[in-house]
């Protein structure tokens, strides 16, 4: 979890799931300054993980890489899925991430289930809820986790972006970050500013 | 004027003083440990400190740093296919390095560049391999080349130290260009391009 993309999809996500017969109990945890044995003891006696973060350079945050390496080969067979969300637009950006957790579960004995590839991910923190325009999407995906991780099943990486045109998303971001600017009190100039001087 | 080469590590002091070249003109050595705090998401590097991040440590540093040399070699241990906690912890700061808008480049969303020239890439793993570590590595180290407009990228895997070491006190990075060739014939050369070596070492 961790950014407000993540928290809101990790809710959607309990939500769907709680929807399903035989759902059992959901419990979410923020990695934000969880340590290594906070994660060990938070999958104990859990039947999945199901991780949902942003990418960050093209990969793992640098605290989910250390809370990861923890979890050791301490569950093996445990199903793991996870949600990557990017800001740009293209979702298969995610795939080298969703690589890099293929690894993780390899290495770690727990058992591959599926991950979700999500671009235009900007929008998830500001945008109506999940299931709604243009989001809509995003939460019928949740929904065809949501089955797989009660059904300890598996499946092949999904695919999604908002629903509108690319260019409205570009231009919207980019005006954000002027908005998010003015915001802070930084002089439109100044975003471009150097510091190789 | 001679290139200057950063090299970002994870090694502990007393393995950067074994096998890593020592720092001076020319070569800045960024050490990743003691690790500095992991990046909060914020975006304030690029709206509230534009270029660098609001965090104040010395990995607030690095941004800036990059935009002052010609290549960037990263050190790390290979974990999951990627770079390990403390190496990224430093990485994930450094987006500053580039601006916030997006533009497109062969019809696909990147990131502005900030500064006139990026700095070559080299990736440089160290410790155990598995599976296909090293291939996943390739290909994170290729989306960073393609986000930070690096004009050339290297990976090689080295299972000892020794081996990172002798392939560190190769020539030094040209200006504006990437490495030379190491000696040896282990070169892992990559002009303009990328290359990926395992094995080595």
């Amino acid at each position: 979890m961790g950014d407000g993309a993540s928290r809101r999809i990790g809710l959607a996500l309990k939500a769907e799931i709680g929807k399903l017969p035989g759902a059992g109990e959901v419990t979410i945890v923020d990695s934000g300054g969880l340590a290594p044995e906070g994660l060990v003891g938070a999958l104990r006696g859990s039947r999945a993980f199901v991780l949902a973060m942003p990418l960050y350079v093209d990969g793992l945050p640098s605290h989910l890489i250390d809370l990861l390496e923890g979890v050791g080969g301490n569950f093996p067979g445990l199903p793991f899925y996870a949600v990557i969300n990017c800001g740009f637009w293209e979702s298969d950006k995610n795939l080298t991430c969703v690589e890099t957790l293929r690894n993780f579960c390899l290495e770690s004995g727990l058992r591959w289930g599926q991950a979700l590839a999500w671009g235009g991910g900007g929008m998830i923190p500001m945008a109506p809820p999940l299931g709604r325009w243009p989001l809509r999407g995003f939460l019928r995906e949740l929904g065809i986790l949501a089955g797989n991780v009660v059904g300890g099943a598996s499946g092949p990486e999904r695919f999604a972006v908002p629903d509108l045109p690319r260019f409205l998303y570009k231009v919207g971001a980019n005006l954000n970050w002027y908005r998010l600017a003015m915001k802070n009190g930084v002089r439109f100039g100044d975003l471009r500013r150097r510091l190789d001087g | 004027m001679t290139g200057r080469e950063l090299i970002l590590h994870d090694l502990g002091e007393a393995e950067a003083g074994a096998y890593l070249p020592a720092p001076g003109p020319g070569l800045t050595l960024f050490p990743a440990l003691p690790r500095v705090r992991h990046c909060l998401g914020c975006f304030g590097c690029w709206v509230r400190t534009p270029g660098r991040c609001v965090i104040n440590d010395r990995g607030a540093d690095f941004a800036p740093l990059m935009a002052r040399h010609d290549r960037l070699t990263i050190v790390s241990r290979l974990v999951f296919g990627g770079l390990s906690g403390p190496v990224k912890a430093i990485v994930d700061r450094s987006i500053g390095f580039i601006l916030p808008f997006f533009d497109d480049r062969g019809g696909r969303m990147f990131h502005r560049r900030r500064y006139p020239a990026s700095p070559g890439l080299r990736y440089f793993f160290h410790g155990p391999r598995f599976g296909s570590n090293l291939e996943t590595a390739g290909r994170l180290a290729q989306a960073n080349r393609l986000n930070f407009m690096a004009g050339s990228c290297e990976v090689a895997h080295f299972p000892d130290l020794a081996g990172l070491g002798e392939a560190l006190a190769g020539p030094r990075a040209a200006p504006g260009g990437p490495g030379g060739a190491l000696e040896g014939g282990r070169g892992l050369m990559a002009s303009g391009g990328f290359s990926i070596t395992g094995g080595l070492g």
